[in-house]
C-alpha cells in the first residue's frame, strides 16, 4: 500500500489539472443532457446548471482539502480513515465506479455511432479497436494520458462554432421567462446535469502525480469552471436554437443542432462533428480505466497491466452480450445518479473523519 | 591466403603459449600480416650501412607527400635513427611506438611505418594520408535560396572546419570516439559548454560508446541506433547537409554530431516542428517566414489526410458533398469499377513507383521519367477508367505537399502516414480517420528524442518555446533559448535593449 | 499473446469494415415527393440524377406506394438498381390532401428520426398533385428538378417574400401547443412552378393560406428581410403604383403582461429604396419622400392589421404570440391563451423609412 510517491520523472505540471478535470467532465453528457434538463426545469435549466457547477466546486474544495491533510490518492485516505478491511472496500468501491464511468461512456458513444453512422458494425468491433487504443496510451503511463487529454481539448475548442453557426437560427425569446419553476424543479435538474459534470473526481486518483499538487486546485476549479460555463452556453443556445417540446424530443441535441451547419465545402457537418467526437470520448475513458486499473494494482500489488487487460475484456464482454439502448439505460438511469450520490456524501464524509482522527491525534 | 592464414593461426598460437613475451615478435607478426594484401608495400632501403624498411598501404597515402616530406629527407640526415628522423621531416602527426595495436590502427589510417634493422620493433609513424575527397559544395537535399550554398562532405575535418569557421569559440567543444569494430568510424560530438545541457552531450557520448556493431557507415545509419524508440516512421535526430543549420542547433544549446565519411551531421536532442524549420525562415523577415512554415505545415496535413478522406467521403459519408459539387465528383467516378480504396491505393502506389525509380535513376533519365509517369500513367489511367480526375489531382497534389518538408526523412515518414489512414478511412470513414489520428497523436507523445519529449512544445505545453515552432516571431522575442533542452545558459540577447528609434508619434 | 495480437487485429478489421456505401452505386435522392392515392395509399417519388459524363442534370424519378411515408424507400428501393439514400435530399414535397389526410406530425415523424436527412432540409406544401409538379421539366436543363425546386425556394427566402422555413423552424413551430407553424406553397402554372403563397398549420393541419400578395407583410412580420418587394398604391388622384425594395426590417413586440387586459404593440420597421414610380412625380423633393413613407405606412399597418385580425378570427397563431406572450407572463396555459387570443387587443404601427431612390430621379 504504500507505493503512494510517485517518481517526479512522470509528475505533470500543475496546469494540465486544467485539462484533465474539464476533459473529463466533458464527454457525452453534454450531448445529451439538455433534453432530460428541459423536461424538468425548461428555461430555468441555467440555474440548475449552475447549482451544480457550486456543488461541484465544492466538493473540488472538499478533495484537496482531504489530500491537504492526508496526502496521497484515494486508496490511502480510504485506509488512513476506514483502516485496512473498510478502506479497501471503500477503494473498491471506487475501483468499481471508476470502470463503470469508463463503460458507460464507450457504450453511449457507440450508440451515438451506431445510429449516426454505421449501424451494421457490431459493437464489439469498435469496443476492441477504442480498448487497444487505449491500452496503448495507457502503456505511456501517466504523462502521455494527460497529454491526450490536453490535446483533445485544444482540437476540440473549435467545435464551439457550431453553438455561433446556431444562433441564426435563434429565438430569444424562448429564454424567457426566467423563474418560472419551483425550487423543487431546479433540484431536479441539479441533479440531472450534475449527471453531465461528473468526471471531476479522478482527481481523486491523479492528485499524486502531480508536481506541486496544492498549487493545482485553481487549475482544477478553473476546468471545472470552463466546464460549468461551456454547459451553461450549450443549453442557453439549445433553448433559443429548439423550441421547448423539440428539444425534449431530441436525444441528442448538441449533435442534431449541428446538422443546421452547412459550410461551401460541406454540406452535412453532423458526421464530422460525431467522428471528432471520439477525440473526445477516448481520454474520458483512458483516464476512467487507467484510475481504475491503478486502484486495483495498488490495492492487491500486482503490475498495472493485469487489471487493465481484465477491465477491458469486461467492458468489451458488456459490449458483445448485453448491448442494446435498454442496458444503456440501465446504465444511466441505475448506476450513475447513484455515482453522484455517492460522490456527494462520501466525499465530506471522508473529510469530517479525517478532521475528527487529526485533532484526535492532535490532542 | 593460405599464408596468412597460417601465419595468423602460429601467431595466435604462439601469443597463447608465451603470452608477455611480448610485443617484440608481436610487431613483426603484424608487418607479416599486413604484407600479405597486395597494396602493402614493404620497402627497404639502405642509408649509410644502416637499413631501413618504409611499410605503408599504397591505396591509403599520398605518394608525393612520401617522397617530398619523407624519403627524400632521409638522405640528409646525419644520423639515422628514428627520433632523429622525426625530427628533421617536416610532418608534425608522427609517432614512436611499438605497441601492435597503435601501430595496427595508424597504419589502417594511411600512415607510414619506418624501422630501423636494428630494432625491427619499433616504428616511426607518420601521418601522410591521402586527401581524396570532393571539394565543398552546394547543398543538394536542402538548397535555400537565401542562405549560404554550402554544405558538408564526406570528411570529417573538413566538416568541422566548416561548423568552427561559424562558431569562432574556444567553448565549442570535439568529443571524438570511435565506433564500429570493421569500420573504425571516427564520430565528432559537437557541443558548446556553458550553453548545453551536460546531461545530454553524456547520454550522446555514453550511447554512442555503447554501440556494438560491425559497421556504421553514414550519420544515419548511426542515429538508428541512438534513437529512443526504434519502431517509429518519424527521426529523431535531425540530419542534415547544412553547417549554418549544425551551428545554429548548437548556439540553441543541442548536440551536433559529425560522422567520418559521411556527409551529412546529426542534431539532437529534435521536436517534430524542428522538421518543417529550413535555415531560411530564419533569413526572411518574420511575416513571410512564419507564412510559409505554416504552409508547410498546412502541406503536411495534407498530404496525410487528403487522400484518406477522399476515400472515407466517397465511401461512407456521400451526405458530406455539397450539391454543386456531387455532380462532377459521381460523374468523374461514374465508370470506375473499383471502390475508392482500390482506386487511392493504385494511384498511391503508382505515385510511389515513380518517386523511388527517380529516387534511382540518373538525374537526366529521372526527369523524363517524372513527365512520363505524371502524365502519360496519369491520363491513361483516368482515360482507362481505373481512376478518377478528381482523386488524380488529389494525389499529385498530396504528393507535392509531402515534398516540401526540407527534410527528406520526414517526407519519407509523411509518404508512408497516409497509408495507414487509408485504411482507417476504409473500414469506419471519418472515425476510423479520427482513430487512427489518435493513434498517431498518441505515439507522437510517446516519442522522445534523448530523452526530451518530441511533441514540445505542443506537449508539454511551453509557451515560451512557441516563437519558433509554428511560426517564427521576430528576433526580439528570440531571448531565451528553447526551454525544453534545459539549457545552462538560457539568455540569447544580454539585455532586452532600449530601441534606439523612438516610437513612431506620426513623425512629429 | 504479443504473437497472437496482430493476428486478433487483422480478423477483428476483417470482420468490422462498415457497409460501403459508395457515390456511385448508390441512388441519392434529391427531392422526395408524397402523394397520397384514392385508396389512402401513400405514393412517394424519389428525383435521383443520373450522373453521366458530358450529360448535365439527367434525373429520373423513382415512385412506390406505401401505406406509411417511411415504407415508401423499402418500397421504391424495390425497384431500383441501387439502394435509394436519403442523405442528398434537399427537399421534401407535400401535396395539400395528404397533409389534410395524415397531419404533418406523423408525416414529418419520421423525417426528423432518419438521421440521414439533416435540419436543413426544405418542406414544401404543393397545391395540387406533386406528381405534376415534380414531372416538370426544369428550364435550365443543367439542374434537376429537385435542385431546381429547392434553389426556387432557397432563393424566395432569401431574396425574395418567402419566409425562411426548413425542417428544424418548421418542427420547432408545429411541436408547440397548438402546432401554429407556416410553409410554403408551390403550384404548377401552366409549364412553369412558382410560389404560390404561404400554408398556416394548427394543431396538425393546414387551416389558413397568405396569398401571394400578401407574403411581403407576413414575411415582416416573422422575421427579418434582407430584400423583398412591396407594391402598393399611392393615395393621390391618380392612386400610381409604387414599389419599394425593402433593404432592412425588424419587428419588435411590446407585450402588456397584464391579465386582465392583455395587450400586444407589434412595431414594423422597413428601410427601403424606391425601385419604381410614376414618372410625374418629382422624387427629390422631400415632401413626395414623406408622403411615400407616410403613405406606405399606413397601407402596411392595414394589411397586416387585416392579416392578423384574420388570424385571430381562425384562432391560430404563425406569428408565435404565444411565446412572446408568454415570456412575459408566466402563468398563462395554452387554453387560457385559446380563450384570450380571439380578443385580444393587437396593434400594429409601421415605420418606414425611404433610404434611397435609385440612380435616377
Amino acid at each position: 500500500m504504500n507505493q503512494t510517491d510517485v517518481n517526479e520523472k512522470y509528475m505533470v505540471a500543475p496546469f494540465y489539472v486544467f485539462f484533465l478535470v474539464h476533459s473529463m467532465q466533458t464527454g457525452i453528457g453534454v450531448l445529451s443532457f439538455q433534453r432530460i434538463l428541459a423536461k424538468s426545469t425548461g428555461t430555468d435549466g441555467w440555474i440548475s446548471i449552475l447549482l451544480a457547477g457550486l456543488i461541484v466546486h465544492s466538493l473540488i474544495w472538499v478533495i484537496y482539502k482531504i489530500f491537504s491533510m492526508v496526502p496521497g490518492d484515494i486508496l490511502s485516505v480510504n485506509h488512513h480513515a476506514f483502516g485496512k478491511w473498510g478502506g479497501n472496500l471503500f477503494s473498491l468501491l471506487f475501483i468499481a465506479y471508476f470502470l463503470v464511468l469508463g463503460s458507460t461512456v464507450m457504450v453511449s458513444y457507440i450508440q451515438i455511432i451506431h445510429v449516426w453512422m454505421f449501424e451494421e458494425v457490431p459493437a464489439w468491433s469498435f469496443s476492441l479497436v477504442f480498448l487497444i487504443l487505449i491500452y496503448y496510451i495507457n502503456t505511456g503511463g501517466f504523462r502521455t494520458i494527460t497529454g491526450i487529454a490536453f490535446l483533445s481539448v485544444m482540437m476540440t475548442f473549435w467545435l464551439a462554432f457550431v453553438l455561433f453557426y446556431a444562433m441564426k437560427y435563434s429565438e430569444f425569446t424562448n429564454l424567457l421567462p426566467v423563474f418560472d419553476h419551483s425550487l423543487l424543479d431546479i433540484w431536479t435538474g441539479t441533479k440531472h446535469s450534475a449527471l453531465s459534470m461528473i468526471g471531476f473526481e479522478l482527481i481523486l486518483m491523479f492528485y499524486p502525480f502531480i508536481k506541486d499538487a496544492k498549487a493545482s486546485q485553481k487549475y482544477a476549479h478553473g476546468g471545472a469552471l470552463t466546464t460549468t460555463l461551456i454547459t451553461v452556453i450549450v443549453y442557453l443556445v439549445s433553448l433559443v436554437f429548439y423550441s421547448q417540446n423539440q428539444l425534449v424530443l431530441n436525444i441528442w441535441p448538441t449533435l442534431t443542432m449541428t446538422s443546421i451547419v452547412e459550410l461551401a465545402f460541406i454540406q452535412r457537418f453532423e458526421y464530422i462533428y460525431v467522428s471528432w467526437w471520439a477525440i473526445v470520448i477516448i481520454p474520458n475513458i483512458t483516464i476512467s480505466l487507467w484510475a481504475a486499473s491503478r486502484g486495483f494494482k495498488r490495492l492487491f500489488n500486482v503490475q498495472q497491466k493485469y487489471p487493465l487487460w481484465g477491465m477491458s475484456l469486461i467492458i468489451l464482454i458488456i459490449n458483445i452480450f448485453f448491448f442494446d439502448v435498454d442496458s444503456l439505460n440501465i446504465l444511466e438511469k441505475i448506476i450513475n445518479p447513484y455515482g453522484v450520490l455517492f460522490l456527494v456524501s462520501y466525499l465530506p464524509l471522508l473529510l469530517v473523519i479525517i478532521y475528527i482522527k487529526k485533532k484526535r491525534n492532535r490532542l | 591466403m593460405f599464408n596468412r592464414k597460417k601465419s595468423k593461426q602460429s601467431s595466435t598460437q604462439q601469443t597463447d603459449k608465451d603470452e608477455g613475451v611480448h610485443g617484440v615478435s608481436e610487431v613483426r607478426d603484424l608487418f607479416n600480416t599486413l604484407s600479405s594484401s597486395y597494396d602493402f608495400i614493404n620497402h627497404q632501403g639502405t642509408y649509410n650501412g644502416v637499413g631501413y624498411w618504409v611499410s605503408y598501404y599504397r591505396s591509403l597515402i599520398d605518394a608525393q607527400e612520401l617522397h617530398k616530406s619523407v624519403l627524400s629527407v632521409i638522405p640528409s640526415l646525419e644520423k639515422i635513427n628514428l627520433g632523429q628522423m622525426r625530427e628533421s621531416i617536416p610532418i608534425e602527426d608522427t609517432l614512436i611506438t611499438s605497441t601492435r595495436t597503435v601501430i595496427e590502427d595508424r597504419i589502417m589510417r594511411g600512415h607510414i611505418a619506418i624501422r630501423l634493422d636494428a630494432n625491427l620493433d619499433e616504428c616511426l609513424l607518420i601521418n601522410v594520408v591521402a586527401q581524396h575527397g570532393r571539394q565543398v559544395d552546394k547543398p543538394e537535399l536542402e538548397f535555400g535560396i537565401i542562405s549560404p550554398q554550402e554544405a558538408f562532405v564526406e570528411d570529417i575535418d573538413i566538416n568541422l572546419n566548416l561548423v568552427r569557421k561559424r562558431l569562432p569559440v574556444p567553448s565549442l567543444q570535439v568529443t571524438e570516439l570511435t565506433v564500429g569494430t570493421l569500420s573504425k568510424t571516427k564520430v565528432a560530438v559537437l557541443a558548446i559548454e556553458g550553453i548545453v545541457d551536460k546531461e545530454n552531450v553524456d547520454t550522446v557520448v555514453k550511447r554512442i560508446s555503447e554501440i556494438d556493431f560491425d559497421e556504421i557507415l553514414d550519420g544515419s545509419h548511426l542515429a538508428q541506433m541512438l534513437y529512443d524508440d526504434t519502431n517509429t516512421l518519424f527521426p529523431l535526430f535531425l540530419y542534415t547537409e547544412r553547417p549554418d543549420r549544425i551551428a545554429s542547433a548548437l548556439a540553441e544549446g543541442k548536440v551536433a554530431m559529425i560522422v567520418d565519411r559521411s556527409s551529412s551531421a546529426l542534431i539532437a536532442p529534435t521536436i517534430l516542428l524542428e522538421y518543417f524549420i529550413t535555415m531560411e525562415d530564419y533569413n526572411m523577415p518574420w511575416v513571410p517566414a512564419s507564412a510559409f512554415r505554416l504552409l508547410r505545415i498546412f502541406a503536411v496535413i495534407f498530404s496525410i489526410f487528403a487522400t484518406p478522406l477522399y476515400v472515407a467521403v466517397l465511401t461512407y459519408h456521400y451526405e458530406l458533398i455539397p450539391k454543386d459539387l456531387l455532380e462532377t465528383i459521381v460523374t468523374s467516378r461514374n465508370l470506375i469499377p473499383f471502390q475508392p480504396l482500390i482506386e487511392a491505393l493504385f494511384l498511391e502506389i503508382s505515385i510511389e513507383l515513380l518517386r523511388e525509380a527517380a529516387a534511382r535513376l540518373p538525374t537526366k533519365v529521372g526527369q523524363t521519367l517524372g513527365i512520363v509517369g505524371g502524365i502519360v500513367i496519369g491520363q491513361a489511367a483516368v482515360v482507362a477508367g481505373l481512376t478518377s480526375n478528381i482523386l488524380l489531382i488529389i494525389v499529385a497534389l498530396s504528393a507535392l505537399a509531402s515534398f516540401v518538408t526540407p527534410i527528406y526523412k520526414m517526407g519519407n515518414a509523411i509518404r508512408l502516414l497516409r497509408f495507414p489512414f487509408l485504411v482507417g478511412a476504409q473500414i469506419w470513414g471519418l472515425l476510423g480517420i479520427t482513430i487512427s489520428a489518435v493513434f498517431l497523436m498518441t505515439h507522437l507523445i510517446k516519442l522522445t528524442s534523448m530523452g526530451h519529449p518530441y511533441l514540445e512544445p505542443i506537449y508539454p505545453f511551453h509557451i515560451k518555446d512557441w516563437k519558433d515552432s509554428f511560426v517564427r516571431l521576430p528576433f526580439t522575442f528570440f531571448k531565451s533559448r528553447p526551454v525544453n533542452l534545459r539549457t545552462e545558459d538560457t539568455t540569447r540577447q544580454s539585455k532586452p535593449k532600449k530601441s534606439k528609434r523612438k516610437t513612431n508619434d506620426f513623425n512629429e | 499473446m504479443r504473437k497472437l495480437f496482430p493476428i486478433i487485429l487483422t480478423c477483428t478489421i476483417l470482420c468490422s469494415c462498415a457497409q460501403p456505401r459508395v457515390v456511385d452505386e448508390v441512388n441519392m435522392s434529391q427531392a422526395i415527393g408524397y402523394d397520397i392515392l384514392e385508396n389512402d395509399r401513400i405514393e412517394g417519388m424519389f428525383v435521383i440524377p443520373i450522373f453521366q459524363q458530358e450529360q448535365m442534370g439527367k434525373y429520373q424519378i423513382l415512385s412506390g406506394t406505401s401505406s406509411t411515408t417511411s415504407d415508401v424507400q423499402a418500397a421504391v428501393s424495390k425497384k431500383a438498381d441501387k439502394t435509394v439514400l436519403l442523405g442528398q435530399t434537399r427537399i421534401v414535397l407535400f401535396s395539400e390532401k395528404i397533409v389534410h389526410k395524415i397531419g404533418m406530425t406523423e408525416l414529418t415523424d419520421y423525417l426528423y428520426r432518419e438521421p440521414q436527412l439533416g435540419n436543413r432540409v426544405l418542406l414544401v406544401i404543393v397545391e395540387g398533385n406533386v406528381k405534376n409538379v415534380i414531372n416538370i421539366k426544369p428550364p435550365n436543363s443543367y439542374v434537376n428538378i429537385g435542385i431546381y425546386l429547392s434553389n426556387l425556394i432557397n432563393q424566395q427566402n432569401e431574396t425574395g417574400n418567402g419566409p425562411d422555413t426548413n425542417l428544424h423552424l418548421f418542427l420547432g413551430d408545429s411541436l408547440e401547443d397548438g402546432g401554429d407553424a407556416y410553409l410554403p406553397i408551390i403550384k404548377k402554372r401552366g409549364k412553369d412552378v412558382a410560389v404560390s403563397g404561404v400554408a398556416l398549420f394548427h394543431e396538425n393541419k393546414i387551416v389558413n393560406k397568405v396569398q401571394s400578395k400578401d407574403m411581403f407583410v407576413f414575411k415582416t412580420l416573422v422575421q427579418h428581410h434582407r430584400r423583398g418587394v412591396y407594391k402598393f398604391k399611392l393615395n393621390d388622384k391618380k392612386k400610381s403604383d409604387i414599389v419599394v425594395e425593402s433593404i432592412r426590417s425588424g419587428t419588435k413586440y411590446d407585450v402588456s403582461g397584464s391579465e386582465s387586459h392583455p395587450s400586444i404593440r407589434i412595431k414594423l420597421k422597413i428601410k427601403g429604396q424606391i425601385k419604381e414610380s410614376m414618372r410625374s412625380d418629382n422624387l427629390t423633393n422631400r415632401k413626395m419622400i414623406k408622403k411615400i413613407e407616410q403613405d406606405m405606412e399606413a397601407d402596411i399597418t392595414k394589411q397586416a392589421t387585416r392579416l392578423i385580425k384574420d388570424f385571430q378570427k381562425r384562432n391560430i397563431d404563425p406569428l408565435g404570440l404565444k411565446e412572446k406572450f408568454h415570456a412575459k407572463n408566466k402563468r398563462m396555459t395554452y387554453e387560457r391563451w385559446k380563450g384570450m387570443y380571439p380578443n385580444m387587443d393587437i396593434r400594429v404601427e409601421a415605420k418606414t423609412d425611404i433610404l434611397q431612390t435609385g440612380v435616377s430621379e
